[in-house]
């Protein structure tokens, strides 16, 4: 079984027909899709909503993760909505839209504390393309902070030139609560991520549509993965176990 | 055939540069006939050293690399001229490539790159720019006025405007307009190889790693899959191998 943790419907460019056929073409069983917010924030409750309906039709395959912009206002409110209302198992936040630096804490204390009351992990964007936003310094403070609460690193320090994935790793090391989401980075980083924290606290996301195409995301990660003399059931937990216990 | 169209080699290990005997071994994991190897810009900026390296290699492994020249405008004009000379006449390299990104020139200099063109053209080989750059020196619409000055001259967009610098769609926009450009889909976001297929055309897409900045096996692998996933068999030969065999007059 396979699970892609990196997925956006993204309105007029990638629909969840796509999503279905690219998930059979690639083999993959489930995804956790979040959907790309609009220009228009006051419209991203009626998108979530939408993204909720989707979800539930297609519960055997499908995972919701609510986007989640600390600037708004009742942001511990939307939280609170994404898990009781809509089902959601995770939220996503993402610094290169809301500019929104990791160790902000009058912003993101009150995602922090949401997210701990109503036991969903954070995805986060950790991305050398939001550089000081997003950097591991930032990153270890918040986790340092709450270190309660699961983060997912996306992109792992990755989606740019130069990355500072080597940093993020460093992180990962001295804070269990950091998980890394292997999404838009230059494959070597796999093989690393995985030498770095082990089969337990690594995912397989492909960033589709934006950053990779999921079937090219599918053989690449499996091939480092290989690369770095990973077994089966470490393979298994990249792909499948791993997302399993944190959209659990 | 599958050919990779874009890898480095370097005699200077402190440089994070790999040996020949490394692209053999990631070319047989990742089941890769032939590799169009280049040099990787030496910290110490002199080339000499670097592009025998690569004619060597050529030499040890003929059926296997593919080598090919490299010139920094920076070193002089004159010098760069000979340099070509002898990358493409003595040594019998496929063709010269300009990197304005790391070698910090921009395409707009008529003055110092026309010269080393014309050399290439006239004896009728194959031009490489690096084409992604984070200021403005290797964006595509410069490449356009070289295209459009020598129409017999093929052209090699190497990296198609990604290298994390966001300029793939103009890439792709300019390189459907003159098609003696060819994009090699090398350190670029995949979806942007697709769309280059779909626009310009699949026989004007090539396949490169840029190894050793990324894994040749995995980009084998993910090319491969997504090929398969969106693409006929004969793109798939098209871009995995056949254009650059085309190009470079291989007879395979």
């Amino acid at each position: 079984m396979k699970m892609d943790c990196d997925v956006t419907l993204i309105p007029g460019r990638y629909d969840q027909d796509e999503l279905f056929r690219d998930m059979e073409l690639s083999g993959v069983d489930f995804a956790a899709i979040t959907a790309e917010p609009p220009v228009y924030l006051n419209q991203l409750d009626s998108q979530m909503k939408k993204l909720s309906q989707l979800v539930h039709a297609h519960e055997d395959c499908l995972t919701g993760v609510g986007y989640v912009d600390p600037r708004l206002n009742r942001v511990k409110e939307q939280i609170h909505r994404y898990r009781e209302d809509y089902g959601f198992r995770a939220l996503r936040m993402d610094s290169g839209r809301c500019g929104v630096r990791l160790d902000d804490f009058s912003l993101m204390a009150p995602v922090a504390e949401a997210a701990l009351a109503v036991k969903l992990p954070l995805l986060a964007t950790v991305s050398a393309a939001t550089f000081d936003a997003t950097h591991p310094s930032r990153l270890a403070r918040l986790l340092e902070a709450y270190p309660q609460l699961p983060v997912v690193a996306v992109h792992m320090g990755g989606a740019s030139r130069p990355d500072y994935c080597a940093d993020v790793f460093e992180v990962a090391k001295t804070h269990g609560n950091l998980l890394l989401l292997g999404s838009a980075v230059y494959w070597q980083r796999v093989t690393a991520a995985f030498c770095a924290v082990g089969p337990g606290r690594l995912l397989f996301g492909s960033a589709t549509p934006t950053h990779c195409l999921m079937p090219a995301a599918v053989a690449a990660f499996r091939t480092m993965l290989q690369a770095a003399d990973a077994s089966e059931e470490d393979v298994h937990a990249v792909f499948c176990g791993n997302a399993q216990k944190i959209f659990a | 055939m599958i050919i990779d169209a874009d890898v480095h080699i370097s005699p200077y290990p402190s440089d994070g540069g790999i040996t020949p005997e490394t692209v053999i071994a990631s070319m047989d994991r990742a089941g890769v006939d032939k590799a169009l190897c280049w040099l990787q810009p030496p910290y110490i900026r002199q080339l000499e050293d670097a592009i025998r390296y690569v004619r060597t290699a050529a030499m040890r492994y003929p059926d296997r690399l593919l080598p090919f020249g490299w010139v920094d405008p920076h070193l002089g004009v004159d010098y760069c001229i000979s340099l070509c000379d002898r990358c493409l006449c003595e040594y019998n390299f496929y063709g010269i490539k300009l990197n304005g990104a790391q070698n910090e020139f921009s395409l707009d200099n008529s003055d110092w790159i026309d010269p080393i063109i014309e050399r290439v053209a006239r004896a009728k080989k194959l031009l490489a720019f690096h084409i992604g750059d984070e200021g403005n020196r290797t964006h595509p619409s410069k490449a356009v006025r070289i295209a459009e000055k020598w129409p017999e001259l093929n052209i090699l967009m190497v990296h198609m405007g990604g290298a994390a610098c966001n300029m793939e769609d103009a890439c792709i926009e300019t390189a459907k307009d003159h098609p003696n450009m060819y994009l090699v889909g090398s350190s670029v976001d995949y979806p942007y190889v697709l769309k280059a297929i779909r626009t310009v055309g699949a026989d004007h897409v090539l396949f490169g790693s840029d190894m050793p900045f990324s894994p040749m096996e995995a980009d084998a692998a993910g090319y491969a899959a997504f090929l398969k996933a969106y693409c006929t068999a004969e793109e798939t030969q098209q871009v995995m191998g056949g254009n650059l065999a085309r190009l470079l007059q291989l007879g395979v």
